[in-house]
């Protein structure tokens, strides 16, 4: 009896491989599908990533404002110390003249983190009301966010450098404050976000909604 | 000249033997199975696609399907049928433009070269320091082991594990991962630790951060410049090319090559 093939819809695919399997025809609701040539795990159809991205969204939008508002690292010089946050550090700088650098900062710090939040929340947003616009300038977005969020790292990376190059005791020293450990978390859990989005629903959804269309049109 | 080929068939409904998923048991139970069992699992998967018997009494026509492989698009899902291609090719996605697979010429000899050049670039840059401050008499080191100390000397544990993760832990199993897998795929050594690896190393390697660093030094550079007298250390040069090394490593292999070399090992195992 030959097989009468199954539709692509029976098809699994797994995000990490790439490799092909068969839907298993009973599910329970708590079953996980591994895949057999590397071990992933095989998301099956939406999944709970709406809901996860959506909390490590709302924690990482919640850090963003002490992240902003905490100072990040503090300079003692002479004995007298100054605690800067992101923004008064940028503005020394533009006071000192080096604005390509403060621009730098500034883009890094504080623009990227809150575009990144803003895009990745336009994304969830398209996908729970089924938008079918421009799945391919969506998904643009998407590998753009997800590639730019790592470069927010640069700040705690100065911090890091400066706190372990400038230790000249009562001379001059550096030392960390809060606000760098929340801006750390809002990269860290933006990144997180990005990864647990399934970008495979922005075709999804895109694609339910022609094919509902022709059906109806 | 290579060319980009958008040759690949769309797959709406096939008809190809498709493999079962890996045993279905609830997460507590799967994290008892050790790695070995679900090596043993995949193991009679393949038996299962070999197995003649599976194909007797099919029609022609779906052997004829059963050569040709599909693929699945990495971007959006969409199947296509795989299609050889020549040296310098490139199948991409009908949907939404991705790549799917190319063929590359010398393939694991440029893997092979750039892992062992970035291996020793990664010594050398730990090994010597990257900046150095000098003032009054007293002078500070950078290297990439003090920078990621330096948040633990003031208590930000936390921070300390990240940027040791990003700056340390991740390249270095980038690295290793990528010549074990080269290696793996050259003897046809059995695969399962290299497929675990490269699993491993592409999940994580956006926290593989260390052009991100490269940036705050230059940063810090000019911060410092006008304050003190700072010193270009040997690492600094070596650590620029550890970037430029790792991001071409990164970007020689064709995963649906490796992915379908390394399963090719485990057929001959
Ligand atoms: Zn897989
Ligand atoms: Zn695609």
């Amino acid at each position: 009896m030959p097989d009468p093939g199954i539709s692509a819809a029976d098809i699994l695919v797994c995000r990490v491989c790439g490799a092909l399997s068969r839907r298993p025809l009973h599910l329970e609701p708590h079953d996980h599908l591994y895949c057999q040539r590397c071990g992933g795990r095989i998301r099956i159809g939406r999944g709970n990533s709406i809901e996860v991205t959506w909390a490590l969204l709302i924690a990482a939008a919640i850090l963003y404002v002490p992240a902003n508002l905490l100072p990040v690292m503090s300079v003692y010089m002479l004995g007298s110390g100054q605690p800067d946050t992101i923004i008064s550090g940028a503005w020394h700088l533009v006071a000192a003249g080096q604005w390509p650098l403060a621009l730098l900062i500034f883009v890094a710090s504080i623009v990227v983190p809150l575009l990144k939040l803003l895009a990745l929340i336009f994304l969830l947003l398209g996908m729970q009301h089924g938008s079918s616009r421009h799945p391919r300038e969506r998904m643009k977005l998407y590998k753009m966010t997800e590639y730019i969020g790592r470069w927010s790292m640069v700040d705690v990376f100065v911090v890091a450098i400066l706190i372990a190059l400038v230790q000249f005791g009562n001379l001059a020293r550096i030392e960390a404050n809060t606000g760098t450990f929340c801006f750390a978390s809002v990269v860290v859990l933006t990144m997180l976000a990005a990864h647990t989005l399934d970008e495979h629903l922005i075709w999804d959804t895109a694609y339910r909604q022609r094919r509902d269309r022709k059906k109806h049109g | 000249m290579p060319a980009a080929v958008n040759a690949c068939l769309p797959a709406e409904f096939v008809s190809v033997p498709l493999p079962d998923c890996d045993r279905i048991l609830p997460h507590w139970a799967k994290r008892a199975v050790s790695g070995g069992l679900r090596s043993i699992y995949a193991g009679i998967r393949i038996n299962n696609l070999n197995d003649p018997a599976i194909h007797a009494g099919l029609s022609g026509n779906f052997i004829g399907i059963m050569t040709e492989q599909l693929v699945a698009c990495e971007e959006c899902g969409r199947l296509h049928h795989y299609r050889p291609l020549t040296d310098g090719q490139t199948a991409t996605c009908r949907r939404c433009g991705a790549v799917l697979y190319r063929q590359r010429a010398h393939m694991l000899e440029m893997m092979l070269a750039l892992t062992l050049t970035g291996l020793t670039l990664y010594l050398l840059t730990n090994a010597f320091p990257l900046l150095g401050l000098r003032a009054q008499g007293m002078q500070q080191e950078l290297t990439l082991w003090v920078a990621c100390v330096a948040f633990w000397k003031q208590e930000y544990y936390l921070l300390t594990l990240l940027m040791a993760m990003n700056l340390l832990i991740m390249p270095l199993l980038e690295l290793c991962s990528m010549l074990w897998i080269t290696l793996t795929i050259h003897f046809c050594w059995p695969p399962a630790l290299a497929l675990t690896l490269y699993r491993w190393i592409r999940v994580l390697k956006p926290w593989a951060m260390l052009e991100v660093f490269m940036l705050g030094v230059l940063v810090a550079v000019v911060k410092l410049g006008d304050l003190a007298f700072l010193i270009v250390g040997p690492a600094f040069w070596s650590f620029s090319f550890l970037i430029v090394v790792m991001a071409a490593a990164a970007s020689v292999p064709d995963p649906h090559t490796v992915w379908s070399r390394l399963e090719a090992c485990r057929r001959h195992a």
